[in-house]
């Protein structure tokens, strides 16, 4: 007889105080068990399911190419556990980010969003994997190709757009643009201009959480994002040697989406293993169109530094559709309706309404967006410095413009 | 381990292979020569005050590089192939544009002075990123198909690195040209700049390194790069020693200048307006090589302005040339009539304050459009020599347009309030003509 219910997953276990090492043998049992808990007798499973629940884990395959490691005395498994609800999550909120940068794009075709725009349309699971294999607690740092590690840690696609039309409902209040979001609360600290320039920021973060964090327990990481474009720079050598050198809990991550602005990794690179540039530093690749096997690389990852082993390089290829037109690798977003058909977690119906309900909600973000209004001028002197009494006001000895001597026609009309 | 003890050791040993009273011999011949060589030293002359000045530049400032002699039979030989048919028929091309009146944008004008000059001599090279997809403004188009993957190099996002490797470059017997996709990136050079600035003098003069490095930037009104994409780098670079430095903003002046600054022994800097680059297409004055020192009267005021006291000075470079033009109309409509001798600041340094002088001796005021912040800038440094130089000259304190101390920020409404722009420049105009002391 086939039990009713689901046997327990590897994390309901542990909190259930069993020991982990004897579980391998249930495991694969439950593995079984699961298959036969599906729905029997010919049923397609592209028709609404309604034997999985919400929050029942399933176990879904990856490929063993899905990952390479470097110096690492652990592989990845090439299995990772979701559920329903937490699958349709990851699911809408790569949808989300696909419709906000086509919604930047277009609204930057139609001149209402100027300066640089770089989009992160084809590396949605990147942002989402490495979303939910940290917390909030984690730091986390990236380049210029930032709105979808905003809408991620805490962004509403309004804000954002509204940030891209500069307009003062935007994240930064119109001060920032597209490569200037951030979001302290979680830990979110942008968005930077320079390329490469986040990574030695990044090994700073590491550093004060090593700091502040009592020695042998275990620490928040930081993870900065920097791309193929920028992996050869001296600055990341040299942080990367600083983190190794304190054991800091740092994750290096690379985001290879094979092209640093037009030049392909083949001219660029002597070495184009990017996660093996640490030297001793451990690595790991990972299939970053996998939003499963990024989360779980990342797991992984953070283990090895948040236990002060010390950092990680931890590499993603990835492909980014918009500009270059060459969808050279697979599509997130279709990878992970994959996952749910084939493992029958979700129906394509509900994958469907999933994905025109982002549709629908940046389409009328995109409408409050533009309908905002540019920042007051007086903001332009906010935020520059603090007086004694750490007022927003510049200190007396400060002598700031407008004073009547300099000439602003601006402001005179 | 003292080494030399080793050695003794080791050479005294083996049956005598060098004998103890050898290497006696050998020691005290070497304190002797280092001896006589303090006493040299202590007796040397200190060398003549002016010699640090005297090796700023391996080329004197007012040089005209239209007599630069043409590179040697030697150096014509290379082991490069060079695709000739390729290069001259894009040379042709260009110069086709130039000479039927099109005119060429200011990416093309850069394009063809620098394919010319890397034809000229063989020892010119060029290094910028995306190379050989021409990078953002087609200066560095062709280049590579032409002369090849290594004298025509696609180069890292390090500026760091790439800068300091054309000085290494330069010293070692090659003429370098870098293109900073923006001129900003730059900083990430600054050490290698200041290097470059300083090899000639530090070297005793041994070593020319005619570095030329060429870069769109700076900050347009209405821009929206972003506090990051928008510093003022010919600012940053001014006080750099042995550092040409100057701008161009049209088509005819970069090309001029570029042939100029690349034929030049020392390392110069060229810098242009990021958002005029592929604009407004103007002929060239082809083959001429223009001076590194002179700035331009580009619109002299009416005798009959001077005469009644409404003309003003006006100096500017980059993307504050295009606002001047702009307001010139309204300012030459103004009632009561006012005028401006617009001069475009083409050397930033050396500065010509000659044609700064002739001017203020008609006009007696002065407004620089500077697209610099008011800490630190251009028109900070243009200001204070003017004042130290021209003072008897000025009617009113010189009058200075620069950007704000704030970060430049994104949103346009208040990034017209931090770059000052042509409606500025009009209403600065009618001040300083209204001033009372």
């Amino acid at each position: 007889r086939l039990p009713t219910e689901p046997p327990l997953l590897p994390a309901q276990r542990k909190e259930q105080g069993a020991s982990p090492k004897t579980d391998d043998a249930a495991d694969r049992s439950a593995l079984m068990l699961r298959r036969f808990l599906r729905p029997c007798g010919g049923q397609s499973v592209r028709r609404q399911s309604t034997a999985v629940q919400e929050s029942t884990a399933v176990q879904v395959s990856l490929e063993p190419g899905d990952f390479a490691t470097h110096r690492l005395d652990r592989q990845p498994e090439a299995v990772a556990w979701t559920s329903k609800g937490e699958l349709l999550d990851y699911y809408k909120l790569m949808c989300t980010m696909r419709r906000l940068e086509m919604a930047s794009f277009a609204a930057y075709q139609k001149r209402q969003v100027r300066g640089f725009l770089h989009l992160y349309d084809g590396q949605e699971a990147v942002a989402t994997g490495i979303q939910h294999a940290l917390t909030n607690d984690d730091s986390w740092i990236t380049s210029y190709r930032c709105h979808c590690i905003m809408l991620a840690r805490g962004g509403t696609p309004e804000g954002i757009l509204a940030e891209l039309m500069g307009n003062e409902t935007g994240h930064m209040g119109g001060k920032g643009g597209s490569m200037h979001f951030y979001n302290k609360a979680q830990n979110y600290y942008g968005g930077q201009g320079i390329v490469g320039a986040q990574v030695p920021v990044g090994t700073g973060l590491a550093f004060a959480n090593k700091y502040k964090t009592a020695p042998g327990a275990t620490m928040p990481v930081a993870i900065s994002c920097h791309g193929d474009g920028a992996a050869n720079q001296g600055q990341i050598a040299e942080a990367s040697n600083m983190a190794m050198l304190w054991k800091l809990p740092m994750i290096f991550g690379i985001e290879n989406n094979h092209y640093g602005m037009g030049t392909s990794t083949k001219r660029s690179s002597s070495n184009p293993d990017y996660y093996t540039m640490g030297n001793l530093i451990p690595g790991i690749r990972v299939n970053g169109q996998n939003v499963l096997a990024v989360r779980e690389a990342t797991k992984l990852a953070k283990e090895h530094a948040a236990a002060g082993r010390g950092p990680v390089y931890l590499e993603f290829s990835t492909c980014r559709f918009n500009v270059t037109r060459m969808r050279t690798l697979p599509c997130p977003l279709k990878i992970t309706k994959d996952i749910a058909l084939n493992n029958a977690i979700a129906s394509k119906d509900e994958l469907e309404a999933i994905r025109l309900q982002a549709r629908v909600d940046v389409e009328a973000a995109c409408e409050r967006a533009k309908a905002a209004q540019p920042p007051a001028q007086a903001e332009l002197l906010t935020n520059i410095y603090l007086d004694d009494d750490g007022k927003d006001e510049p200190p007396s000895y400060i002598r700031m413009p407008f004073s009547g001597d300099s000439v602003s026609a601006a402001e005179q009309q | 381990m003292d080494p030399l003890v080793i050695f003794e050791d080791k050479a005294s040993s083996n049956d005598g292979l060098l004998s103890s009273s050898s290497l006696e011999t050998a020691k005290a011949e070497a304190k002797a020569v280092v001896k006589a060589a303090v006493d040299f030293a202590k007796k040397s002359e200190p060398p003549k005050p002016t010699l640090a000045k005297d090796l700023e530049y391996p080329d004197a400032p007012d040089t005209d590089y239209n007599l630069k002699p043409e590179p040697s039979e030697e150096a014509s030989s290379s082991p490069h192939p060079v695709d000739v048919e390729l290069v001259k028929e894009r040379i042709a091309f260009l110069r086709s544009r130039s000479e039927d009146g099109t005119g060429l944008v200011v990416g093309d004008a850069l394009n063809l002075a620098i394919l010319e000059e890397m034809l000229r001599d063989p020892k010119t090279t060029i290094h910028a990123e995306d190379l050989q997809a021409g990078s953002s403004y087609d200066i560095p188009k062709l280049t590579q198909q032409s002369f090849g993957p290594l004298r025509a190099a696609d180069e890292i996002i390090d500026e760091g690195h790439f800068i300091g490797k054309a000085l290494g470059e330069g010293m070692n017997g090659y003429r370098p040209i870098v293109e900073l996709m923006n001129s900003n990136f730059g900083i990430y050079g600054m050490a290698e700049l200041s290097s470059a600035g300083n090899t000639y003098a530090t070297t005793g003069g041994q070593f020319k390194m005619p570095l030329t490095v060429v870069g769109a930037g700076g900050t347009a009104p209405n821009q929206a790069l972003g506090a990051e994409h928008s510093q003022p780098f010919h600012a940053y670079v001014m006080g750099i020693p042995g550092l040409k430095i100057c701008t161009a903003s049209s088509a005819e002046m970069a090309y001029g200048l570029a042939k100029s600054m690349i034929r030049d022994d020392g390392p110069g800097i060229l810098f242009l307006p990021v958002k005029n680059m592929k604009d407004q297409k103007t002929p060239l004055n082809l083959d001429t090589c223009l001076p590194l020192n002179k700035c331009r009267l580009i619109h002299e005021a009416s005798q009959k302005s001077v005469d009644s006291n409404k003309a003003v000075t006006v100096l500017t470079y980059l993307h504050g040339v295009r606002e001047a033009t702009t307001a010139l109309p309204e300012i030459l409509n103004t009632a009561g009539g006012s005028d401006i001798d617009l001069i475009e600041l083409h050397s930033l340094k050396p500065l010509d304050m000659a044609t700064i002088r002739t001017s203020l001796e008609r006009t007696h005021k002065l407004i620089i459009l500077d697209e610099s912040t008011m800490s630190g800038g251009v028109g900070a440094t243009v200001s204070a020599a003017v004042s130290e130089q021209l003072y008897d000259l000025l009617d009113a304190p010189v009058k200075r347009l620069a950007m704000d101390d704030a970060p430049v920020p994104y949103a346009s409404s208040m990034e017209k309030a931090v770059v000052k722009r042509a409606v500025d420049l009009q209403l600065a105009v009618q001040q300083l003509l209204n001033y009372q002391i």
